[in-house]
């Protein structure tokens, strides 16, 4: 084989484009014209690599909304599908639907630590879990306790800037209606930032 | 069509051009490509768990409290932490920001004296921000610290003298 000097060269299907190949300079008319499809076809890989490492079996559990800017964490647990309370600084909604505005929740306007608004939808949403999940008899002792685990938990995505005394409202609140476990949604460093353990 | 140049045997210059077809590739990649794109989730989130719900302000009541027990207190100025009889540590906030690095170190240095799945009690004031509360869990989640409970401040806050 001879030894070719180094340098760019078109590929033989470019070779034979209309525009570029041997039909534009005059020669026999190429009825076929050839596609270089390789440039997509790397593309896609590399679409797909990408798409393939983000992918997630759970889905998204929370959507974010934009006036709710959650507080990040080092260390976390992933989340798992629950009744989410969000709490933005103007708005408290349950599963996506206003309840109450945030501003109200103080201590002056609900001074035994209860928000019957609130109370009433998670009465709800507490019953129609047991309606769904019945209560396992406790003598099976593993499904009972998972049981009470999970149907005791709660979601609570709130803006970093929400006063504790909200925070505060909403979980008592909750907690009256058998959801005592409650989960704070936060958003992971970067693995990059991640804090090395001593 | 993607062609092949396939050399013929004895170097001979006529080369056989073999046509493969890359429609099918297109087209799986194609759908593959529209279904994680769909599936995608482009932010992740997480959870720390607070095991207990919020306990009822206990001003006048005497609290009779198992003597092991963690407790941190987040004010506006500092975080105050205490671990059973010993006097509570003060964490002073410098600027804006909390001393959580010497918060984590005084964790870190409690290690060999904490239960297996110790009791860690959170109580901020009212009007400190969400986000402080979070960053102070998080220190104790960092630790190992998984049994957390948050509690209001006043119910705390006659403990920590």
């Amino acid at each position: 084989m001879p030894v070719k000097v180094p340098s760019s060269r078109i590929g033989s299907s470019v070779a034979n484009m209309k525009t570029m190949g041997k039909s534009s300079l005059g020669g026999k008319k190429n009825v076929i014209v050839h596609l270089n499809v390789v440039p997509m076809i790397d593309m896609f890989t590399i679409l797909v690599i990408f798409l393939l490492m983000m992918f997630s079996a759970t889905g998204q559990i929370l959507y974010h909304q934009k006036d709710i800017q959650m507080p990040r964490a080092y260390h976390q647990k992933p989340l798992v599908r629950l009744p989410i309370i969000a709490i933005s600084r103007n708005v408290v909604a349950f599963e996506g639907h206003k309840v109450i505005d945030t501003p109200m929740l103080t201590e002056k306007e609900f001074p035994d630590m209860k928000v019957p608004v609130l109370a009433k939808v998670l009465k709800m949403a507490h019953e129609q879990y047991k309606r769904e999940h019945p209560q396992p008899p406790p003598s099976n002792r593993d499904a009972f306790r998972d049981w009470m685990k999970e149907s005791t938990q709660i979601i609570i995505q709130a803006d970093r800037g929400v006063s504790f005394e909200a925070i505060k409202l909403v979980m008592f609140t909750a907690a009256y209606q058998g959801f005592s476990t409650v989960n704070f949604s936060v958003v992971p460093y970067p693995s990059k930032n991640k804090k090395k353990k001593s | 069509m993607a062609e092949v140049d396939v050399p013929t045997k004895g170097g001979k210059k006529k080369n056989i051009i073999v046509h493969l077809n890359v429609v099918p590739f297109i087209d799986m990649m194609t759908i593959l490509v529209m279904f994680l794109l769909m599936t995608a989730v482009w932010t992740k989130t997480g959870r720390i768990t607070a095991d207990q719900a919020v306990a009822q302000p206990q001003k006048q009541k005497e609290q009779k409290e198992p003597p092991k027990r963690l407790m941190i207190l987040i004010t506006k100025d500092n975080i105050q932490a205490k671990f059973g009889n010993q006097p509570p540590v003060h964490f002073e906030k410098s600027g804006k920001k909390y001393d959580l690095k010497g918060f984590t170190k005084w964790l870190h240095s409690l290690k060999g004296q904490l239960k297996k799945n110790q009791k860690v009690i959170v109580a901020p004031v009212d009007n400190l921000m969400y986000a402080y509360l979070v960053h102070v869990m998080d220190a104790c989640v960092g630790e190992g610290l998984n049994n957390i409970m948050v509690a209001d401040a006043d119910s705390v806050a006659p403990q920590m003298m």
